[in-house]
């Protein structure tokens, strides 16, 4: 698989207890991101933030450590990532979605991992 | 799932977490004087030590090792952990002050809490004594 040198970032800002069919929300976007062969995707968890109703979630004070801010990261070419979007359309209830542009400067799997 | 039904879950995991900790607390408790003795606050100290070990395990395991759902933590740590002991939020906290660097916060997390609270406590008592 290959991206182009001139890709797009796809960021999809949650929460950690968003979900969509029972399954943690990052999760799903993840598995769905596979299913359409995606190039890949990375979830990162945040420590803090807020989001559209302005509630801070902290990990440092357990009484706002509920629904830390979770990011999912997709890199891949422009048309992937658009025929992506109405996937997200639908699961994404509540969040922030961005779109950017990204030089790609490597994506590339050792030769074991790629005959693994 | 809904975002209602959500909510509501989250508050059935709070409220059956709490049910069992205030329970936890209140047999455990009894049961340690029964059978140490009264002579000094073995029960509630013991409490507070088994909290304390809980919440730090129970974190750890959410925070990094991803092995808990969000429910699963609101009910082990704000309701379970939080109706057997605050004091283990308390330390979950004060542990999370001094992770970060934040020595002095975490110090005046303490001093504040055990000094201010006596403080208040005497309070209570000269109210409940004048009514």
């Amino acid at each position: 698989m290959k991206i182009p040198a001139e890709g797009k970032l796809l960021r999809i800002f949650i929460g950690e207890q968003d979900k969509w069919h029972g399954l943690p929300l990052y999760e799903a976007i993840v598995n769905d991101a596979r299913k359409e062969k995606m190039a890949g995707a990375t979830v990162i968890k945040g420590c803090m933030g807020f989001g559209c109703k302005s509630h801070m979630h902290t990990a440092k004070l357990e009484r706002l450590s509920e629904d830390l801010p979770m990011i999912v990261e997709i890199v891949d070419s422009e048309e992937k990532i658009m025929a992506f979007l109405p996937h997200l359309d639908e699961m994404v209830a509540e969040g922030l979605i961005t779109l950017e542009k990204v030089n790609v400067i490597m994506y590339r799997a050792s030769p074991v991992a790629k005959q693994g | 799932m809904t975002e209602e039904k959500n909510y509501m879950e989250k508050w059935f995991y709070l409220i059956g977490g709490g049910i069992l900790g205030t329970l936890a607390r209140y047999i455990l408790a009894g049961a340690v004087y029964q059978k140490i003795g009264t002579d000094f606050p073995y029960g509630t100290m013991i409490v507070n030590l088994i909290g304390c070990f809980l919440i730090g395990l129970f974190d750890t395991i959410f925070q990094e090792k991803f092995l808990f759902s969000p429910v699963l933590r609101i009910f082990l740590m704000a309701g379970f952990c939080g109706a057997f002991t605050t004091f283990s939020t308390f330390m979950l906290e004060t542990g999370n002050l001094i992770r970060d660097g934040e020595t002095l916060r975490a110090f005046l997390n303490v001093i504040l809490s055990v000094i201010l609270g006596f403080i208040v406590f005497r309070l209570g008592v000269l109210l409940g004594e004048i009514i």
